[in-house]
């Protein structure tokens, strides 16, 4: 009997199986010997094993995706967990890219600027009242932020604004929208910080920022 | 000393004038007005100022200065040719060297482009040393207009959250400008116990925000309307405190150093004053 050449490796992982997909052979090629293995390691009545897969360098479209789905499915013994690859695309990088630039604007942004930017961004200034800062990452405003705010624009939670003198006119996370109360105007905050929280946008002193938000500005730094 | 005063003389006539527009961004804090007082009180300190108003369709200047009736072509009838720029300028009645040129009251601000206000100023600083421009209110054309041909601004803003906001407009656009001109603040309008009450932003709130250089203050006082009304610049009045510091303001320009007014000087004046009517001394 002639040793068939195998191209998926499999290994326990995590209380569940690891399957190495070869990064070299074709579609079709580790398809079919995806199918074998799986046969091959199929038990009678055993509770489905997760499976998650490893691609290495093989980038992984939506039909590879779902053809390796089909193939988990059709075996009971097995199901499908999830599925890792060092490949992405130019689009995806651009906007993994995007998402993690850092811009610096220089000078105060004064009424009637608007900034918007994909990422987070610094101003080394102020913010004025009637300039707007819009910012898919973070905002964080070297001088007074008296302006318009929104970072996390477009969804990210975990965007914070942070200020030496906070008192924004407008200011949103990630759609948020803090409303400020009639009776109790937010008074400004010296080294502020304002982030999501369970009720809305919080306001905080920079030192008194939760340690899980203190991750936030690690990220930040480290991108910076 | 003669000497040196006719050299300082020399200079000024080789050196080319300064162009200075008065701008705001929002209407009625006080352009027109301003630019009428700092160009009196440049031409009472001996120099030679052309006053020109931008503000087509609208225009005040003539009338804060007292010469509405004297003037016969405008700033449209020189672009347009109809009569040459000499022409146009109205000299006023209490100085020698001291010369307005009228916006037309009848057409709009795109009657004129800013590359033809940019001639006409550039032939004005030849001639004068300070060419005082009247910026309309907006952002609009006529605002472009009034700052072609400006190498400074002077940014008046009252103690009032909108005005403040629309000078923080104006001061953005400057500083953005091809002309990269550096704008320096006059506030109008000062009532200092509104500002210690905390009903009116305060100097110091409206310089953190806008944060340039604070060229003079001026108090708020009835007797600038009154002047205005009978076409005397308060300035004229040796003895008014807005007047007073309108003077210190041209002196700053001059190259000065003059301090600041005495906001609290005036509440205390004001309540001795009555002290003195109570007690019938006056």
């Amino acid at each position: 009997m002639i040793e068939r050449k195998r191209y998926v490796t499999m290994k326990g992982h995590r209380g569940g199986l690891a399957v190495y997909v070869n990064e070299r052979c074709s579609v079709d090629e580790f398809l079919d010997d995806l199918e074998l293995t799986l046969a091959d390691k199929s038990v009678e009545n055993g509770r489905a094993v997760p499976i998650t897969f490893f691609f290495g360098r093989r980038y992984v479209d939506e039909g590879v995706l779902t053809a390796v789905e089909s193939i988990v499915a059709r075996h009971d013994s097995f199901s499908f967990k999830g599925y890792d690859s060092e490949c992405i695309t130019k689009d995806e990088a651009k906007a993994l890219y995007g998402e993690r630039t850092f811009h610096y604007f220089g000078g105060t942004a004064r009424s009637g600027h608007v900034l918007d930017v994909e990422g987070s961004i610094v101003i080394i200034g102020d913010i004025n009242p009637g300039a707007v800062v819009h910012a898919t990452g973070s905002i964080y405003c070297l001088g007074a932020l008296r302006g318009t705010v929104h970072a996390g624009k477009g969804g990210n939670t975990e965007a914070v604004i942070a200020a030496s003198v906070l008192q924004p006119k407008w200011i949103a996370v990630a759609g948020t929208v803090h409303e400020e109360p009639e009776d109790a105007p937010i008074p400004a905050l010296d080294m502020g910080c304002a982030f999501l929280g369970e009720d809305g946008v919080e306001f905080s002193r920079l030192q008194t920022v939760p340690l899980a938000r203190m991750d936030q500005f690690a990220i930040d730094s480290e991108r910076g | 000393m003669e000497q040196v005063k006719e050299q300082v003389h020399m200079e000024a006539k080789t050196n080319m004038g300064r162009a200075i527009v008065v701008t705001s961004g929002k209407g009625g804090v006080g352009k027109t007005t301003t630019t009428a007082n700092i160009g009196t009180a440049l031409a009472l300190m001996g120099h030679s100022v052309c006053l020109v108003d931008t503000d087509i369709g609208l225009r005040n200047l003539d009338i804060v200065l007292g010469l509405d009736n004297r003037s016969i072509y405008n700033i449209v009838d020189v672009v347009t040719g109809q009569c040459k720029l000499h022409q146009a300028l109205v000299r006023d009645k209490r100085f020698e060297e001291m010369y307005l040129l009228p916006a037309a009251q009848s057409k709009d601000k795109s009657s004129v482009t800013p590359e033809q206000v940019k001639a006409i100023i550039d032939t004005l600083k030849l001639e004068y040393d300070f060419v005082l421009i009247d910026c309309p209110a907006g952002i609009e054309q006529g605002f472009m207009n009034a700052i072609a041909g400006a190498d400074e601004a002077v940014v008046v803003t009252t103690p009032e959250k909108a005005a403040v906001q629309d000078a923080d407009r104006i001061i953005g656009m400057l500083e953005r400008s091809e002309r990269n001109i550096v704008p320096k603040l006059v506030i109008n309008r000062v009532r200092s116990h509104m500002m210690a009450s905390g009903d009116m932003l305060d100097i110091d709130e409206i310089m953190r925000i806008l944060s340039i250089d604070l060229l003079g203050l001026i108090i708020d006082d009835e007797e600038v309307i009154a002047a205005s009304h009978r076409g005397v610049p308060v300035t004229m009045n040796p003895d008014n405190r807005a007047g007073l510091g309108y003077r210190n303001i041209a002196r700053r320009i001059l190259g000065e150093s003059v301090p600041l007014l005495d906001l609290n000087e005036q509440p205390q004046k004001g309540f001795f004053v009555k002290l003195k009517k109570m007690l019938g001394m006056k």
